[in-house]
């Protein structure tokens, strides 16, 4: 099932190349590995490989050359060199001799699969080889905590499109569901556990739907009152509910073809809008509505005000409204705002903030920005940061406290799961 | 070929050969004229070349200066001389070969390597050595193609203007066919270029000229300039006409090093030349056919003049020697052929006079012979009548008995004497009424076998021994059997009285060709060789009683029958008579 | 070669940034123009739009449901059981039978055996049972869910005008001013496409190509490897694939290379670094292997060093005449490229001559560009051997195992691998949201136009 994302505008794209790209790149976090754990996660690979080696050479000395083509960092390098050596020293092969007639040519590869680390033995003009294949990156996924920035935290990885992902904490459980295009996966960690600490896989349901889903799919999960999610999708409605409590509760998950309408993020209106599943928007119809007709939208979220609460509807025809008191007004300087966006209550500022995506800078992918409205204008209140892929989807917590962002990275394609929230500085 | 025919062919001669050698001379005139001109116009095309060429070189050297100098070229350098990348200029010289209309282009690096070349793309990263000659005039150059072929060129190198490290442009213009179609050359004038690019000479070295053929004829010329690398020049005939037939002069273009690169062929049609010597030669063929018909005429008159008498003595030398003794030639003239006319009919008179006299002897002769004979054969007949009447006188007065039986006697000897001599007076008498054959169609065997029947009985009484050879097949002939009878008779009757001791006769007919051949053979006396000629005169006779009319009978039978007799014979060894008859053709076959 | 790769991926990255716009809208119609032909065998655009395989794959190499929704092996890999996605059909609203999908098949085998050269289904009989389709064959196929992923086991059929009708995300219409018109499946069972139409311009220069492009007359346009570089000083957008064509030099093993040492002669003789920095301009992968290196993460076993002195030893005094080199097809890269290895053969002793069209004959050496469809090792390996007219199949996919049946096949050196390649496209400002499948085919079905509503 194909998937997408949106972007701002090209044309505010250039502005943000030549202004915004040095403010991305210092607000950007990068993911750091530990040494410590890394070399603890090659100590398995290299005892394998050396293994493999060994059976090949036999005791003896050996000269050990090493070389690394893969993408692995240049310093993880010496690591698995001494892990390697180590492992064959215990093995009786005695690698550093100068001289030896054995040579052994190690070469950390890499295919699409993952690691693929090759060991040529060569003994005169006989060349004799074995591989071992090696998880690239060998940290479970979201179990170490991921990455973390001071305004993402990285949930999850995928190698399949993922819709929507919220992490539900009931009965002392803390469960990360995933929606995806054909199924709900759900994670679960006890909800006193730390940020690192791993997600263990729970149950996976598929999403039973009798009509085709739309190219564009969306999907979106939203905490009910009286049980843990509702998913929606286009035509068809879920249904998570628990039987217990603590760990190792059986959730279950029911869908249905639905034409109900989404509930709209938010507290205050509280409004549900009519998904278009051909077009893959809302089709402007809310209930119990607003008092008047609007134009199709990809999305809406309240902007709370001292009287109440405006609806900021991004349009299908790309322009971004205002809808206060039943009148329709257009924000301006939100031009290179994408289709999706999600409103934060931080607390700061205005009290809300507009999580909404844009172009970044042409290596680095689509960057994230803050932005309140201050009247009928959209004001950038922080620098824009790179999330190093398209973002295919935002989409706000029921609490507004933060927003999941969905990045698709490429080469090879994954989605990752982002939890992005608005500090204050 | 008689006098007249002479005479005609010796003036024909005479005037054709003397116009054959004005004509010959006028044509080697005329060829020096014209090789005199065609030298003029070779030299004149080679200095034009030159100077075209000078031209050309000029213009390529200008455009390859202009390009050194051009933004794009030091754009190129600068990036390069500033660590840029050489393979994304691999089609550099594309567009900049196109923007100066050259067919040769390539952009080389400092160290000699190429990073683009418009010729041959994927040369790229090899060297190119003729960045040496940057900045020297332009050269001719040979480079090889993709396709494997080498071409021609004129060539220049430069080094890009302000570029350092030096960065350099090699390009030139290709002297092909299309070059050489620029050319100015004259009417009648080919100018082809050979490309010396393969050890041997080879067709396909002349480009698009080598599809016309022709070319190949220039091979000597061109081995020679090349090998020697001096200008050679000579007649070649590409085809087997003359007209097609031209001047070339091979000229060798050189290189740098001295190398002979390609050989231009500067060749003048000699057609001009050969319709000029072709046109002498008509009108020299026409001159002398009227020098013929002239000469016709000329010899007619004199014939006229000369030949007349003389084949005017010769007919009647002709006539004469028919037996018209009395043929004369008439007397025109008192020059020697008169002279020769005069001693022809006075030789004449004289034989005529000569023959006369000749008759008149033999007539003499010849009755006097015949009276020899008629005497001979008439006193052997009458002397035994004499005697007996002398013995009836006598016996007269012997009594009547003895009377009377001589008188019975005698009057019986002289009744056999008077038939005697009756037989004698017949003979001369039928052969003087020897009648014409009539000639009916007959098989020449019957009357051998007619014969052989006839004689037979006779042949035994004399103990004379028969042998008979006669054909299996038909021998049919247009005959008189009575008269072939009596002529064969007359031969078996001569055999047997030839052998009065008995002896052998053989008769034979058998086919000879076209004739049928009979023979007739005994084993007698035999006859000498003065006999054998005279053999068939009338009235000879070898015999004592013989009237020598016999075979002078056959001999005319024969000669009726339009046959052959002939006779051979030996002295003591037999004769054989042969005589041949014209058989009937197709009746014959049949 | 990882700096290449990682250059690649921020090509596509760029590509992806620089088309971004809101969320794709649906209508208009994307122009297409290609250099071939939309249904040529085995990687036809127009395949790709209007038929649909078993399974795909991801960029990973898994194979990936599609119109089967999941499938298991059984008996070691000797016979395979897919399940059909049910409700899926045909766009002339037939629906997908298991029955339909062994016809396909069917016919998929019957013409590939014919194909030159031949390709071999891997299988040894085939039958549906219900909504499932059984694969049966003799010897293990580990990989068959990627193999099925192969666009040449696109399920397709034809209806009595002959008109190619699939399940895909679109369906013929026609062919009008010289192009090929396609409509939107509404009902397609991954979702309606984002553009309601498609036409697909063949036969068109890259030059050509580009000029549309630039005046907005085509939306999409190939971009050959070798024009990369020129494609990105002028600003296009470019999506560029990961290497997925091998350029590669055959020996034919009888005539004048019936020697191996000849032909080892040959492989050594040929330098692949000036192939691939300069008439690939840098876009190319030397190679000695038949899979790229990203793919098998080995590559780097087959040595691609150039070695003049041990070709002109191994050559001896042999100097075979009238050795003709032919491309494969009438490209003119391929054809350079044939005249740099003749140039480079030519330092080796060997006279060879580039014949100027491409040989209908067999020629001894032929510079052919094979495709790779296939995403992981074991199928793509498979698929080369049999685009390479070789016997055997792999049996198991094992690094080790896939090295061992490639380097046997090499070391007869009648296959000499010279460069993988990219493929790369360049869209137009108004599309958005392209993206290219493993094997450098783009997306079409989910790129959207930004002038559409």
């Amino acid at each position: 099932m194909p998937d997408a994302r949106y972007n701002p505008p090209q044309r505010m794209m250039d502005k943000l190349r030549l202004s915004g790209w040095g403010a991305a790149l210092v607000c950007l976090v990068a993911v750091l590995w530990v040494p410590a754990a890394r070399a603890a996660s090659w100590e398995q690979p290299a005892s394998d490989l050396a293994r493999q080696i060994a059976s090949l050479t036999g005791p003896g000395p050996a000269r050990l050359l090493m070389q690394n083509v893969s993408t692995l960092p240049a310093g993880d390098l010496p690591v698995i060199r001494r892990l390697l050596e180590q492992d064959l020293r215990r093995l009786g092969v005695l690698p550093g001799g100068s001289d030896s007639a054995t040579l052994i040519r190690v070469t950390l590869s890499e295919n699409l699969q993952g690691g693929l680390w090759v060991a040529e033995v060569q003994e005169g003009t006989e060349t004799r080889v074995t591989m071992l294949a090696v998880p690239l990156a060998p940290a479970a996924p979201g179990g170490s905590g991921g990455a973390i920035t001071i305004r993402r935290t990285l949930l999850i990885t995928e190698d399949a499109p993922v819709l929507d992902a919220k992490i539900f904490v009931t009965g002392g459980v803390q469960r990360l569901v995933v929606l995806e295009q054909e199924q709900i996966v759900t994670w679960e960690r006890n909800a006193a556990a730390l940020a690192t600490d791993a997600w263990m896989p729970d149950q996976t349901f598929p999403i039973a739907h009798t009509r085709p889903f739309p190219r564009d799919l969306r999907g979106e999960l939203v905490a009910a009152a009286d049980h843990p999610f509702d998913a929606w999708l286009p035509g068809v409605a879920c249904h998570g509910t628990e039987a217990g409590a603590g760990v190792g509760t059986a959730l279950s998950v029911t869908c249905v073809d639905s034409d109900d309408p989404w509930p709209l993020a938010g507290t205050m209106l509280r409004q549900t809008a009519f998904y278009n599943d051909l077009r893959d928007n809302f089709t402007g119809i809310l209930a119990p509505g607003l008092g008047m007709d609007l134009p199709p939208f990809y999305e809406a979220g309240e902007i709370p005000h001292e009287t109440g609460a405006s609806l900021l509807l991004t349009l299908v025809d790309g322009r971004v409204l205002l809808m206060d008191g039943g009148v329709a007004k257009p924000v301006t300087g939100a031009n290179d705002w994408g289709s999706d966006f999600a409103v934060l209550r931080s607390g700061c500022g205005s009290g809300a903030q507009v999580l909404v995506s844009g172009s970044g800078a042409a290596a680095a992918g689509d960057s994230l920005r803050a932005w309140e409205i201050a009247g009928r204008e959209a004001v950038p209140v922080s620098a824009p940061i790179s999330v190093d892929g398209a973002v295919t989807a935002i989409w706000a917590s029921t609490d507004g406290a933060s927003a999941t962002v969905i990045v698709r990275r490429e080469a090879p394609v994954r989605y990752e799961v982002w939890n992005g929230s608005a500090l204050c500085n | 070929m008689n006098l007249r025919q002479k005479l005609l062919l010796m003036f024909s001669l005479t005037v054709v050969g003397l116009v054959v050698a004005v004509a010959w001379i006028v044509s080697v005139r005329v060829r020096r004229v014209f090789e005199g001109i065609d030298q003029q116009q070779t030299a004149a095309l080679v200095n034009q070349f030159q100077r075209e060429f000078h031209q050309r070189a000029d213009d390529t050297a200008s455009a390859l200066d202009r390009m050194a100098a051009s933004d794009a070229v030091k754009q190129i350098a600068f990036v390069l001389g500033n660590g840029g990348d050489a393979s994304s200029y691999l089609q550099a010289a594309l567009p900049l070969a196109q923007e100066y209309r050259l067919d040769y282009l390539e952009v080389v690096a400092h160290d000699g390597s190429i990073i683009s070349s418009f010729q041959w793309t994927a040369r790229f990263g090899y060297s190119e050595p003729a960045i040496a000659g940057a900045g020297q005039p332009a050269f001719l150059k040979q480079e090889d193609l993709p396709d494997g072929t080498s071409q021609i060129g004129i060539f220049a190198a430069r080094r890009v203007e302000g570029s350092d490290p030096p960065l350099y442009i090699v390009g030139g213009r290709q002297i092909d066919a299309s070059f050489l179609k620029n050319f100015p050359a004259p009417a009648g004038t080919q100018v082809y270029l050979y490309r010396n690019v393969t050890g041997s000479f080879d067709t396909q070295n002349f480009g698009a000229a080598a599809k016309s053929g022709g070319v190949a004829h220039f091979r000597s010329l061109v081995d020679q300039a090349r090998n020697t690398g001096k200008s050679a020049t000579g007649v070649v005939y590409p085809t087997k006409k003359r007209a097609d037939s031209v001047d070339a002069s091979g000229i060798p273009l050189k290189g740098l090093d001295g190398s002979v690169l390609a050989v231009l062929v500067v060749a003048n049609s000699r057609r001009g030349m050969v319709e000029v010597q072709a046109h002498i030669r008509d009108v020299a063929f026409g001159v002398a056919g009227l020098g013929i018909i002239f000469a016709v005429l000329v010899s007619l008159w004199i014939a006229v003049r000369v030949s007349r008498p003389i084949e005017a003595l010769a007919r009647a030398a002709g006539a004469v020697a028919a037996g018209e003794w009395e043929t004369r030639v008439d007397i025109h003239s008192r020059d020697e052929v008169g002279e020769l006319a005069r001693s022809f009919n006075h030789m004449t008179r004289q034989l005529s006079e000569q023959r006369d006299r000749l008759v008149q002897s033999e007539r003499v002769a010849a009755w006097r012979e015949l009276a020899r004979r008629l005497a001979h054969e008439l006193k052997n007949p009458l002397f035994p009548l004499q005697i007996t009447v002398e013995n009836m006188v006598r016996a007269r007065r012997l009594p009547a008995r003895e009377f009377d039986e001589v008188f019975i006697e005698s009057a019986a000897t002289l009744q056999t004497e008077i038939a005697n001599l009756k037989t004698i007076i017949g003979r001369f008498s039928d052969f003087s009424k020897m009648p014409k054959p009539q000639a009916i169609e007959m098989d020449a065997r019957e009357s051998v076998r007619r014969v052989v029947k006839l004689y037979g009985p006779a042949l035994e009484e004399r103990h004379i021994q028969l042998g008979t050879s006669i054909a299996s097949e038909p021998l049919l002939i247009l005959g008189d059997s009575e008269l072939l009878h009596r002529a064969l008779s007359n031969l078996v009757l001569n055999a047997m009285d030839a052998m009065p001791k008995g002896g052998t006769l053989t008769i034979s007919v058998a086919r000879a060709g076209d004739v049928a051949r009979l023979a007739v053979a005994d084993t007698g006396e035999g006859m000498t060789p003065e006999e054998c000629e005279r053999l068939f005169t009338p009235y000879y006779t070898t015999r004592q009683h013989g009237t020598g009319l016999g075979l002078a009978i056959v001999q005319s039978v024969i000669a009726d029958h339009h046959g052959t007799i002939a006779v051979e014979s030996a002295e003591g060894g037999g004769t054989r008579f042969l005589i041949g008859l014209p058989l009937m053709g197709d009746k014959v076959e049949a | 070669m990882a700096r290449r790769f990682v250059i690649s991926v921020l090509l596509v990255a760029v590509a992806l940034t620089a088309q971004a716009r809101t969320r794709p809208h649906y209508g208009g119609t994307l122009r297409i123009e290609i250099q071939g032909d939309p249904w040529q065998m085995p990687d036809g655009l127009a395949r790709r739009l209007v038929l649909d395989t078993l399974a795909t794959v991801s960029d990973t190499g898994t194979a990936q449901p599609a119109l089967a929704v999941r499938w298991t092996a059984q008996n070691a890999d000797h016979r395979w059981e897919f399940t059909l996605r049910p409700g899926v059909r045909f766009q002339d609203g037939a629906p997908l039978t298991a029955e339909a999908v062994v016809t396909a098949l069917n016919d998929v085998c019957s013409r590939g055996a014919a194909a030159n050269p031949p390709m071999a289904c891997p299988w040894r009989m085939i039958r549906a049972v219900g909504d499932s389709v059984i694969f049966v064959s003799d010897t293990a196929v580990p990989d068959l869910p990627a193999l099925l992923a192969q666009e040449s086991f696109a399920i397709a059929r034809q209806d009595t005008s002959g008109t190619i009708i699939g399940t895909g995300p679109f369906r013929v219409t026609g062919f009008a001013n010289g192009a090929l018109l396609l409509a939107a499946n509404d009902d397609c069972w991954a979702g309606r496409p984002f553009a309601d139409s498609v036409e697909i311009h063949p036969h068109r220069t890259v030059r050509d190509q580009w000029l549309d492009l630039s005046v907005g007359r085509a939306d999409i346009v190939e971009v050959p490897p070798e024009m990369i570089r020129p494609a990105q000083q002028q600003h296009l957008s470019l999506l560029v694939s990961r290497p997925v064509d091998l350029l590669a030099l055959t020996i034919a093993p009888n005539g004048p290379f019936s020697g191996r040492e000849m032909r080892q002669a040959i492989a050594l003789a040929v330098d692949r670094a000036a192939l691939s920095n300069v008439i690939f301009q840098k876009q190319g992968e030397v190679t000695a292997s038949l899979l790229p290196q990203a793919l098998s993460g080995y590559a780097f076993l087959f040595s691609t060093d150039r070695n003049l002195d041990r070709a002109r030893a191994l050559r001896g005094g042999a100097s075979p005449t009238g050795v003709i080199l032919s491309a494969e097809d009438t490209s003119a890269t391929l054809h350079l490229a044939a005249e740099r290895l003749a140039l480079n053969l030519h330092e080796a002793g060997f006279a060879v001559r580039v014949a100027t069209t491409p040989a209908r004959q067999p020629t001894a050496l032929t510079l052919r560009r094979v495709h790779l469809e296939a995403a992981s090792p074991a199928a793509a390996l498979d698929e080369m051997l049999a685009r390479f007219g070789q016997n055997g199949t792999v049996t198991a996919t094992d690094p080790v195992s896939l090295w061992q049946t490639e380097r046997g096949v090499l070391e007869n050196d009648t296959i000499v691998p010279l460069l993988w390649s990219p493929r790369a496209w360049a869209a137009g400002d108004r599309v958005r949201d392209l993206r290219l499948w493993p094997d450098g085919a783009p997306r079409v079905a989910d790129a959207s136009l930004e002038g559409a509503k």
